[in-house]
């Protein structure tokens, strides 16, 4: 399993721990998505490549986090992947955070 | 600046399976070329997504991901530029248009209201290389990417989609 789920008071915290988010790992990170619960955030820590197939992976919790009308948060994102993710607008949806900032969601 | 030296090799050649695990060979390769080449962190990792989604094109779309028809790949090296050439046994309908069509930004609003996650692989070529090239007839497609050795960072102004044949280096 190369995703680890911890489920906390109305927020979900996935650990995508694949060193890539591609074509390949793309459907078990979109299976995820009926066990997000209230918000979600996304661990990026232990990824070291993103493409295409991976980010249409992340829109898939995207929209399924807007249906809900919760909110999906990524954290530990590195500089180029953070550009990538500019380039295809995604930052509106999935805004990049500080774990520590959102301490207080996990904790409500 | 004083020119890079040329490599005494000028290109390398790689065929896989068309098999999506597959791709990671390849953009691994890319990634050894770049920094070989010297290219900065940035332009490894632009040069690897580059790579990977032109492969993956070649799988997905050009040979259906069918294990038993190869997609070749070759890395053309000059003294300035670097070419990754992928090439599947697809053709597409209308090659001389397809790249011209693709936006030059994405409307993510429209594409999450119509729940469509996929298509951005050819939006993040043109974003990430210096030029590219398509030829497509019966016999399959090949897809060539340029990316310039010396290059200011973020710098796309000088992106060209040549729709000619190549001038290979």
């Amino acid at each position: 399993m190369a995703l680890k789920i911890d489920q906390g008071n109305d927020v979900t915290i996935i650990h995508i721990q694949n060193d890539s988010v591609d074509a390949v790992s793309a459907r078990e990170i979109a299976g995820v998505s009926d066990q997000m619960q209230g918000n979600t955030i996304l661990d990026f820590g232990s990824v070291l490549f993103i493409n295409s197939a991976g980010i249409s992976a992340l829109l898939k919790l995207v929209i399924e986090a807007r249906k809900r009308g919760r909110k999906l948060y990524a954290v530990n994102v590195t500089a180029h992947h953070r550009k990538v993710f500019e380039m295809v607008d995604m930052l509106r949806y999935m805004p990049i955070a500080k774990m520590e900032d959102l301490l207080p969601l996990i904790k409500a | 600046m004083a020119k890079k030296q040329a490599p005494e090799f000028n290109d390398i050649e790689i065929n896989i399976p068309s098999d999506l695990v597959f791709e990671r060979v390849v953009r691994e390769s890319a990634v050894v070329v770049a920094k070989h080449l010297g290219f900065s962190e940035e332009r490894v990792a632009d040069l690897q997504l580059a790579v990977s989604e032109a492969v993956t094109n070649a799988i997905e779309h050009g040979n259906n991901c069918d294990v038993s028809i190869k997609v070749g790949v070759k890395f053309f090296i000059s003294s300035d530029q670097l070419a990754v050439q992928v090439t599947d046994k697809g053709k597409w309908d209308a090659s001389s248009t397809a790249l011209n069509d693709v936006p030059l930004e994405l409307d993510m609003e429209d594409r999450l209201e119509q729940d469509l996650t996929r298509g951005m692989g050819m939006f993040l070529i043109q974003k990430l290389v210096d030029n590219v090239e398509l030829r497509s007839n019966e016999e399959g497609t090949e897809f060539t990417m340029w990316f310039n050795i010396e290059r200011g960072p973020n710098n796309i102004s000088n992106l060209n989609i040549a729709m000619k044949g190549p001038d290979f280096l």
